[in-house]
C-alpha cells in the first residue's frame, strides 16, 4: 500500500484518500479493483472525483506523457481508475456488466502503457 | 438534423436473396466446419498485423493461427519486404522463435542451434559434416505468401493463392482506401476462447437490430435511442464476398459525466462520426453520407471485422477451433495521446468498449448451446439483418462449390 500523504500534486489532496484503492499501475489492475470492489466505494469515488476532474483533466492536458513527474503520473493513474467505473456508475450500476461474460474470459493482453510517451506501434 | 430511418427494403435489392428462413446446420455441425476449414479458411487471405508493429529490418513478431494450431514469424527481412515463414525448424520441427516479438538478425532453434537468415535461408548447421547429404539452399523455413493492404500485413496458408490480396479485398477493400490507419498506434487487444460458433461472433457486430434490447443499459443510447427504437441501420452493402454495415448513430445524446470528459479529452474518438472529424472519409465509409452515422462494420469474408469510426478503429479476428468454439482477437487501435489528458479517454474508450461486447459473448455461447441441440433448425432474419443472411449466403456457396 502506498502512503496516502503528498502522492499527488497539492492542488488536488483531496483526491488523496482514494490513492491508496485506485492508484493503480495497468489497465488490468484497475479492472481487477473494479470488479472486485463495492459499488458503495465505486460510488463515494466516482461522487467525489467526477468534481474535480474537469480541473485534473485540464492541469493534464497542460503536460506530456514520457515525461511526467511523479505526483501528476499518480494524478494520471487515479483518473485512469475514473474512466474505468464509469460504465460501472454510468451504465450498470454494479462493479461488473450485467449478464455479461465473466472478464476473465476475454482479458486484456495489450495494454496501451499508462505513462509512456505514444506514437510507435508496438508489436 | 436528423433523417428519416432507414426503410425495410435492404434485402429486395439483391436478388439471389430472398426472405426465407435459414437452416442451421453450419452453425453447429463438426462436418461441415472440417469443410469451411478446408474449402474457406485454408484459401483466405488472413490479417496478422500492421507495418508500423515492424519498424527497422529485422524486427519481428510471433502469431498464432489457432484455425490451423500454426505459429507464424512475420519480419521485415533484408530487402526492407515484410515476409511470413513458419515458426518450425527444418531439422525436426521445433519451434525457431520462443519470444513473441523483438529484433534479430537471424533466428536460431534453441534445440541443436540450427539458425535461418531474415530471408528464412538455412545458414547455420552445427557439425554440420554428419549430414553429408544436406542440400542448404533447398530445406529453408516454410515461406507463406505475404502481402499488405493499406498498412495491414495479410498471409495466405496455401501455396499458389487463387485470387491476389489485390482481387480478396474487391471492391470493398477499393472503397476504404485512403482512410487513415497509419494513424492508430496507440493499440489494446483483447483475447480469448468463446464457446460458439465464428459466424454468431462475426455476426454480433453486424446487425444492430438487438442493439435497443440487448444493450439497452449501453451502446442503446448512442447507436439506437428514441428517435430509432428498433434499431435500424444507416445502410448495409454487400460486395463481393464482403459487406458493410453502417451503423446508426444519436446525434442527440446528452453522455453522462465520465463519458462526456472523455470525449472531451480523447484524440479523436467521438460519438457520431459524421462531420466530427477533420479527416475525409473514403467512398466505402458511410457511403450514404448520413449525418445519423456512428461507425462502419466492414466483414472481410471470413473472420476479419474492422470496425470503424472517427478518431479510432478497431478489428476482430474469428479464429475457429471447431463448430462451436472459437477464439477470438479485438485489436483497438487509437490516436496517439497529444498530452497526458488525452490518456484518459483513451482508458474510457477501451472501457466502454470491453463492457459492450462481454454483453454480447454471455449471448452467444447460449445460442451456440441450444442450437448444438439440433432442435433450432430455422433462423428467421431481419431485412436489417441482410448481413447475418448474406453470411450464411456466402457459406453456402463456398461449401456447394467442388
Amino acid at each position: 500500500m502506498k502512503s496516502l500523504i503528498n502522492i499527488l500534486p497539492e492542488a488536488f489532496s483531496e483526491l488523496e484518500v482514494f490513492c491508496g484503492q485506485w492508484c493503480l499501475e495497468s489497465s488490468q489492475a484497475r479492472n481487477a479493483a473494479r470488479i472486485t470492489a463495492s459499488m458503495d466505494d465505486i460510488r463515494d469515488f466516482y461522487d467525489v472525483t467526477t468534481v474535480h476532474a474537469e480541473r485534473a483533466l485540464a492541469h493534464l492536458s497542460t503536460l506530456q506523457l514520457g515525461e511526467l513527474p511523479e505526483q501528476d503520473g499518480n494524478l494520471l493513474r487515479l483518473m485512469l481508475s475514473l474512466a474505468e467505473i464509469g460504465p460501472a456508475v454510468e451504465w450498470f450500476n454494479q462493479p461488473r456488466v450485467r449478464d455479461g461474460c465473466d472478464e476473465s474470459h476475454f482479458p486484456l493482453v495489450i495494454a496501451i502503457p499508462d505513462l509512456e510517451a505514444q506514437g510507435n506501434l508496438q508489436a | 438534423m436528423s433523417e428519416p430511418i432507414t426503410a425495410l427494403n435492404l434485402t429486395a435489392k439483391y436478388p439471389e436473396l430472398n426472405h426465407d428462413p435459414v437452416d442451421t446446420d453450419m452453425y453447429w455441425k463438426e462436418e461441415l466446419f472440417l469443410q469451411e476449414k478446408d474449402k474457406i479458411f485454408s484459401r483466405a487471405w488472413h490479417c496478422l498485423g500492421r507495418v508500423e508493429e515492424l519498424t527497422e529490418v529485422g524486427s519481428f513478431f510471433k502469431r498464432q493461427i489457432p484455425t490451423f494450431n500454426l505459429s507464424v514469424i512475420v519480419v521485415r527481412s533484408t530487402d526492407n519486404e515484410i515476409k511470413a515463414f513458419m515458426n518450425a525448424c527444418s531439422h525436426r520441427g521445433n519451434d525457431v522463435e520462443l519470444a513473441d516479438c523483438g529484433k534479430r538478425k537471424a533466428f536460431t532453434c534453441k534445440f541443436h542451434a540450427w539458425s535461418y537468415n531474415l530471408d528464412g535461408r538455412l545458414i547455420g548447421v552445427p557439425d554440420e559434416a554428419g549430414f553429408p547429404e544436406l542440400d542448404k539452399p533447398d530445406i529453408g523455413l516454410r515461406q507463406f505468401k505475404c502481402s499488405l493492404w493499406e498498412g495491414f500485413i495479410f498471409v495466405n496458408l496455401s501455396s499458389e493463392p487463387e485470387l491476389s490480396l489485390k482481387e480478396y479485398m474487391g471492391q470493398q477493400g477499393a472503397d476504404l482506401e485512403g482512410y487513415p490507419f497509419h494513424l492508430g498506434t496507440s493499440k489494446f487487444q483483447f483475447s480469448g476462447v468463446i464457446d460458439t460458433n465464428w459466424k454468431f461472433l462475426v455476426d454480433s457486430f453486424c446487425e444492430t437490430y438487438h442493439i435497443p434490447i440487448l444493450h439497452r443499459r449501453t451502446i442503446n443510447s448512442t447507436m439506437a435511442g428514441p428517435d430509432n427504437i428498433h434499431g435500424r441501420t444507416v445502410d448495409i452493402r454487400l460486395k463481393g464476398d464482403h459487406r458493410t454495415t453502417s451503423v446508426w448513430g444519436n446525434r442527440k445524446y446528452q453522455p453522462k459525466t465520465v463519458q462526456g470528459l472523455a470525449f472531451k479529452h480523447s484524440p479523436g474518438v467521438a460519438i457520431t462520426s459524421a462531420g466530427d472529424d477533420s479527416i475525409e472519409l473514403p467512398k466505402g465509409l458511410n457511403e450514404t453520407r448520413s449525418p445519423n452515422w456512428s461507425i462502419d462494420v466492414c466483414v472481410f469474408f471470413p473472420g476479419l471485422v474492422c470496425v470503424i469510426g472517427a478518431g479510432m478503429y478497431f478489428t476482430h479476428q474469428m479464429w475457429p477451433v471447431s463448430a462451436g468454439k472459437t477464439h477470438w482477437e479485438m485489436t483497438g487501435y487509437l490516436r496517439p495521446a497529444t498530452n497526458a489528458a488525452e490518456r484518459f479517454g483513451q482508458e474510457h474508450t477501451m472501457a466502454e468498449l470491453r463492457d459492450a461486447v462481454l454483453e454480447d459473448a454471455n449471448t452467444l455461447e447460449r445460442m451456440q448451446r441450444n442450437v448444438s441441440t439440433g432442435l433450432v433448425d430455422k433462423f428467421y432474419f431481419h431485412d436489417h439483418e441482410l448481413s447475418l443472411r448474406y453470411q450464411h449466403f456466402t457459406v453456402k456457396k463456398h461449401l456447394e462449390d467442388s
